[in-house]
């Protein structure tokens, strides 16, 4: 690797800018720095066009981009949304009063104004809407004459006692317990089914835009007698982009972290400044080239800014330390910065190429929004190879440094290279080189690798908590979940099963009797508690037709029985087949999302599916939340695998081709693959699941890790090969880079620390998980990188200089 | 890249085995066997129960049979060779019993319950009468041709149709099957030959026959639109009585003193006189009596569409009091199986109520 090629000695101190010899350096660097004006105004007038780009950028929370796109039974999901309306797209605003029951006329009044006020959000498929106030809910009863039926709300409803008597009885005719009223009698429903575009522009569905209303209905109805709680995908989506303008917010405070440790590091305010600034253009690129890309801001993509700044003021804190390094013996400005963009400049994209490799690798995970964050964090670290490699060094060349803050890093240096000065890190890590403390934290990793990597057998795939999983347990959308499974009945993990038939199909005596069948099974299948389909339907509107007697809760094999049945079915419940009668969802609804739940499900429902499907009729997994999530669980397994060995083989290829030693490759990867452990093991330990956000956490974190190796390394040989022994080598790396391997670490923690305190919880575990790794290599780097040394390289070098010699 | 290579073969041949499976062809109901079902039997939908000297047996839906040996307190499915849905029952001693339901399949066991055989279904019921009258039709025997009309509507195209809603057998020989639009059917030898009835039931609106029962040695038949028919030995026909109730009857009860006729929206009638005359009774039931019985002691105990046992005060039946329900549930039947105690039987399964806390 070239990173010392050009080492501090072959520059020579020039102290004014006319000795300086312009056609010295490579290429790149006289294109760069003899025409450094048309480059500070090329980079300003990008700038301001992509600032200008990057103010439209939107936001947005789409859950399809969450889902593995390609996999065959997400493909089934997609290919019949039309037919599963039902399941995602309608919210549920819960009324609840803090009074005796709803049956209240100062209640009902509220609840007439809440529905009354929805019914007029756009969006809404209105005909469909469901309250007490609204007239599609009815109750029906069978006379002598046949049936009998009118709107539970009574026509005549005055608010008088006799008239809430009246609706009271309807309630119950109507069986809206458990339904549209809470089993307790304490809340009722407004239900709300949306549609996808709106009819009359064609736009689709503004969930950002309803999530206002929905909240300005909190705010205008909510009281002290009346809490409303709204559950459903639209509010869900509503709390993710608030969490995501939350998350926004806190790139401030990384800033702020980041400025702190630079300046703690050079104790230069300008050239602080001017790191975090090119840093933060960086970021406004990269925003702009988004948004020219057509993509917007989702929970993944808010956080691709974060690592760039972060990545991007590590990178910028090298160059400035390089040029105060040159400014302190008394080189110009101009001169030192072309010195140290000779010397750092091929490093810097070594080093940018390792992590987009890491970043690189996520493509191969099939699912929408990693793809994106891999595709974003490329472009990101491409921007900075202009940014920051090339455009800060010309900004340097102009303001320079602080002469103070130039002086104060010649005094350390000058101390350090006095006997007995060598700073504290070389103290303690230096030990690690010899027999006795190599031997020791070779031992101890092992140790601490092998009991981590017990734990790590434990790893759940999938989500753990209750309710929503993009969210906190607790948050106030997850809390309002509880309350509707807890008081209504029903859990929110659907799991439904797509009954596809051709157009028609669906009310075949032979098709209902397999959805039966099915439903039966999974009736069958721990932590399902309910199963819904249109042949249980079938049964019970076939009673209705004879009378509620229930020697005909039966799937009748006469046509017209059937035909009837449906007609009556699809009147009351909709949603329990499509209208060309050609796909009907069968729903289990699960105690909960654990991936083993889930995948008891799935098993069940391939092998019913092998068994029953024939030419016209297919069991097809899967919808619903618990049903998509359950997909997701088995891509997220598979991939993470794939990646890892992706990973690995490509870090190892790049660390192979920079080192031309294999023991050096195992050197570098193998505190990576500790720390790699450790996490995972961590993960168990903090009750977090492997799922789509904590894919990329490793592929960082391997990413990033690298570099302390690359670093450290490519000095340690180069001394090794010219014939230091691995001490001093390794004491030549620290003095070199091993602050600048603690200033990557720390900017980049820093950078992503702030996000365990999102509202999002996969952005939380991520920060933390992250935080951890970016942390954690830097010891697994600077302790475990000279004790495998000890045993793997101690002799690097000699074998080749003990030859030179006699030649 | 390589994975998802692999990845896509796999899902290929997945997708081509699921081709090669779709060669599965639809098991029909009737003739497929019911699936163990899950969790307990006795919270399994059953319809309908009956004894067997001291055993307690049900069937349900989807051909569910369970037999409980210690007075309901433990059940246990047996092995049914059809999954159709089983909603009559009937024992005549000995571990002699049929089953009847959907898909017009009939059941029969020799040892109170563990092993069943199916002895006929709609698709054999459908050909019996077709073939029944056409014979008749062909001897010259004019007055059937309503039948074969009747018959034809009722089969369709023959594909087994033909529901049956009740089963009684009064001897291990002489049993009787009665279901909708007017199906009847009767054997003398044990279920081994049924022959159509349609001619021997005063059933001209072809009303669907809801139940079938022998009280105090007449046979009863509850029907639609108030009608009751009531076997006449002399003209070995079944003949009908018109009450003053418009609406359905599920069933009838009673014992040598009364007869009640219940059904729809809690309706009950009661007659006196072995159904000659009728009168209204107030049941306070609120819904559907779907099924009742009549105690050793004469009260009467009825169970409802929305969750309801009700008790008679007395013999007399006049008045009806609800009782503590230990498992509320959509009921179908209800059997007593001790002077103190009934099986109750529904779309939750089947629970033991105590007679006692009504009082």
């Amino acid at each position: 690797m070239a990173v010392a090629k050009n080492s501090i000695d072959d520059m020579p101190v020039i102290a004014r800018v006319e000795d300086f010899d312009r056609r010295s350096g490579g290429f790149v660097e006289r294109a760069v720095f003899n025409f450094r004006g048309v480059l500070i105004v090329l980079c300003a007038m990008a700038t301001v066009f992509l600032g200008w780009r990057a103010t439209m950028l939107t936001v947005n929370a789409s859950f399809d981009k969450m889902t593995p796109q390609s996999h065959p039974y997400i493909r089934n999901y997609f290919e019949n949304r039309d037919a599963l309306g039902g399941l995602g797209n309608s919210v549920r605003i819960v009324v609840e009063t803090s009074g005796d029951d709803i049956f209240d006329p100062d209640y009902l009044q509220t609840l007439q104004k809440i529905s009354d006020t929805v019914f007029l959000i756009p969006g809404v498929d209105r005909p469909w809407m469901k309250s007490l106030w609204t007239p599609l809910v009815r109750w029906t009863e069978i006379t002598e004459e046949g049936l009998s039926a009118g709107a539970v709300m009574p026509e005549d409803y005055n608010g008088s006692k006799a008239s809430i008597d009246q609706l009271r009885a309807n309630v119950y005719r109507a069986g809206l317990i458990g339904d549209l009223v809470a089993n307790d009698l304490k809340s009722s429903t407004v239900f709300v089914p949306l549609l996808d575009h709106d009819p009359d522009t064609g736009a689709p569905f503004d969930y950002q835009r309803f999530a206002g209303e929905l909240s300005k209905i909190r705010h205008d109805y909510g009281s002290d007698k009346v809490k409303i709680h709204v559950v459903g995908f639209a509010q869900l989506a509503g709390d993710l982009i608030d969490g995501l303008y939350k998350v926004m917010g806190f790139f401030a405070a990384s800033v702020l972290i980041v400025l702190a440790v630079l300046y703690f590091y050079t104790r230069c305010v300008r050239s602080t400044l001017l790191v975090v600034a090119a840093a933060l253009v960086a970021v406004l690129w990269l925003l702009g080239i988004i948004q020219l890309l057509g993509y917007a801001l989702d929970p993944y993509s808010v956080l691709v800014p974060f690592l760039i700044f972060a990545i991007g003021a590590s990178h910028g804190t090298q160059k400035m330390n390089g040029i105060m390094q040159d400014v302190a013996r008394g080189t110009h400005r101009y001169v030192a910065a072309r010195y140290t963009f000779r010397r750092l400049f091929l490093a810097g994209l070594a080093a940018i190429l390792c992590n987009v490799v890491g970043f690189a690798v996520l493509m191969v995970i099939d699912i929408p929004v990693i793809r994106d964050l891999a595709l974003m964090t490329s472009i990101g670290v491409t921007i900075l190879v202009f940014v920051v490699l090339l455009l800060l060094p010309v900004l340097l060349s102009y303001v320079g440094v602080s002469p103070r803050a130039a002086r104060r890093r010649l005094d350390i240096q000058r101390r350090e290279a006095l006997p007995g000065g060598e700073p504290l890190g070389q103290r303690l890590l230096l030990p690690f080189t010899e027999r006795r403390w190599a031997t020791l934290a070779v031992v101890l990793a092992a140790v601490v690798a092998t009991v981590a990597f017990g734990i790590s057998r434990n790893l759940k795939v999938g989500d753990l908590d209750k309710g929503a999983p993009e969210l906190w347990p607790d948050s106030r959308y997850n809390r309002d979940v509880a309350y509707v499974n807890e008081h209504y009945g029903l859990s929110s993990d659907q799991y439904a099963v797509i009954v596809k038939t051709p157009p028609g199909g669906c009310e075949k005596f032979s098709t209902l009797v397999e959805m039966d069948r099915l439903a039966q099974t999974l009736r069958a299948v721990p932590g399902v508690q309910v199963v819904v389909s249109a042949a249980d339907a079938i049964r019970s509107t076939t009673t209705a037709l004879y009378e509620g007697s229930p020697k005909w809760l039966t799937i009748n094999r006469r046509e017209n029985v059937l035909l009837n049945a449906r007609d009556y079915m699809v009147a009351n419940s909709p949603d329990l087949t499509n209208r060309e009668c050609a796909a009907a969802p069968l729903i289990a609804y699960l105690s909960d999302h654990r991936a083993d739940t889930l995948e008891r499900v799935t098993d069940t429902v391939i092998a019913f599916a092998k068994q029953h499907d024939t030419d016209d009729l297919h069991f097809l997994p899967a919808a619903g939340s618990a049903g998509i999530q359950a997909i997701t669980n088995i891509v997220v397994h598979d991939s993470n695998r794939t990646m890892l060995i992706f990973l690995y083989t490509a870090t190892s290829l790049l660390c192979l081709l920079a080192f031309r030693s294999w023991r050096a490759v195992i050197v570098a990867i193998v505190p990576l693959v500790i720390t790699s452990v450790i996490c995972e093991a961590l993960m168990v330990e903090l009750n977090i699941g492997m799922k789509v956000a904590t894919l990329p956490v490793i592929a960082l974190g391997v990413g990033v890790g690298v570099d302390y190796a690359l670093y450290l390394l490519s000095i340690q040989l180069q001394v090794q090969r010219s014939g230091g022994s691995l001490r001093e080598a390794y004491a030549r790396a620290l003095g070199f880079t091993g602050r600048v391997v603690l200033l990557i670490g720390f900017t980049m923690a820093a950078g992503v620390v702030t996000w365990a305190w999102s509202p999002i919880k996969f952005q939380a575990n991520m920060g933390l998980l992250l935080t951890f790794m970016f942390l954690w290599n830097i010891a697994g780097a600077l302790v475990m990188i000279p004790a495998l040394s000890y045993f793997l390289l101690r002799d690097e070098g000699r074998e080749r200089h003990a030859a030179a010699v006699p030649a | 890249m390589r994975h998802s290579l692999s990845y896509l073969l796999i899902c290929g041949l997945a997708l081509a085995s699921a081709g090669a499976a779709a060669a599965n062809t639809f098991k029909d109901p009737a003739v497929t066997p019911a699936p163990e079902v899950p969790n307990s039997v006795s919270s399994a939908p059953l319809l309908a129960g009956a004894l067997s000297g001291t055993r307690i047996v049900a069937v349900g839906l989807r051909g569910v049979i369970a037999t409980s040996d210690d007075q309901g307190k433990t059940w246990k499915q047996q092995p049914s060779p059809v999954s159709s849905d089983l909603v009559a029952l009937s024992f005549v001693g000995d571990g002699k019993g049929w089953a009847a339901g959907h898909d017009g399949v009939v059941l029969h066991t020799e040892d109170g319950g563990n092993t069943w055989v199916k002895q006929f279904d709609g698709a054999a019921a459908c050909k019996r009468m077709t073939a029944y009258y056409q014979q008749k039709l062909d001897g010259g025997d004019a007055s059937v041709q309503p039948y074969i009309m009747q018959v034809k509507g009722n089969c369709g195209d023959g594909a087994g149709d033909l529901p049956w809603l009740d089963v009684l057998f009064v001897d291990e020989h002489n049993g009787y099957l009665v279901g909708p639009f007017g199906n009847i059917m009767a054997t003398a030898d044990g279920g081994a030959n049924w022959e159509p009835w349609q001619h021997r039931i005063d059933n001209d609106r072809g009303l669907h026959l809801n139940q079938i029962t022998r009280i105090n040695g007449e046979l009863y038949i509850a029907a639609e639109q108030g009608v009751v028919f009531k076997w006449d030995a002399g003209k070995q026909k079944f003949k009908l009585h018109q009450t003053p109730y418009k609406g359905t009857f599920f069933g009838i009860t009673g014992d040598s003193a009364k007869l009640i006729a219940f059904g729809l929206r809690g309706t009950a009638y009661a007659s006196a006189d072995a159904g000659e005359t009728w009168t209204a009774i107030e049941t306070d039931a609120g819904a559907a009596v779907n099924a009742a019985a009549t105690l050793a002691d004469g009260r009467v105990i009825m169970v409802t569409q929305n969750a309801r046992v009700l008790l008679s005060t007395d013999a007399q039946a006049r008045q009806f009091k609800p009782l503590t329900v230990t498992r509320p549930m959509l009921f179908a039947d209800v059997v007593p199986i001790a002077p103190d105690a009934v099986a109750v039987f529904g779309t939750a399964g089947v629970a033991v109520e105590s007679l006692a806390t009504g009082r």
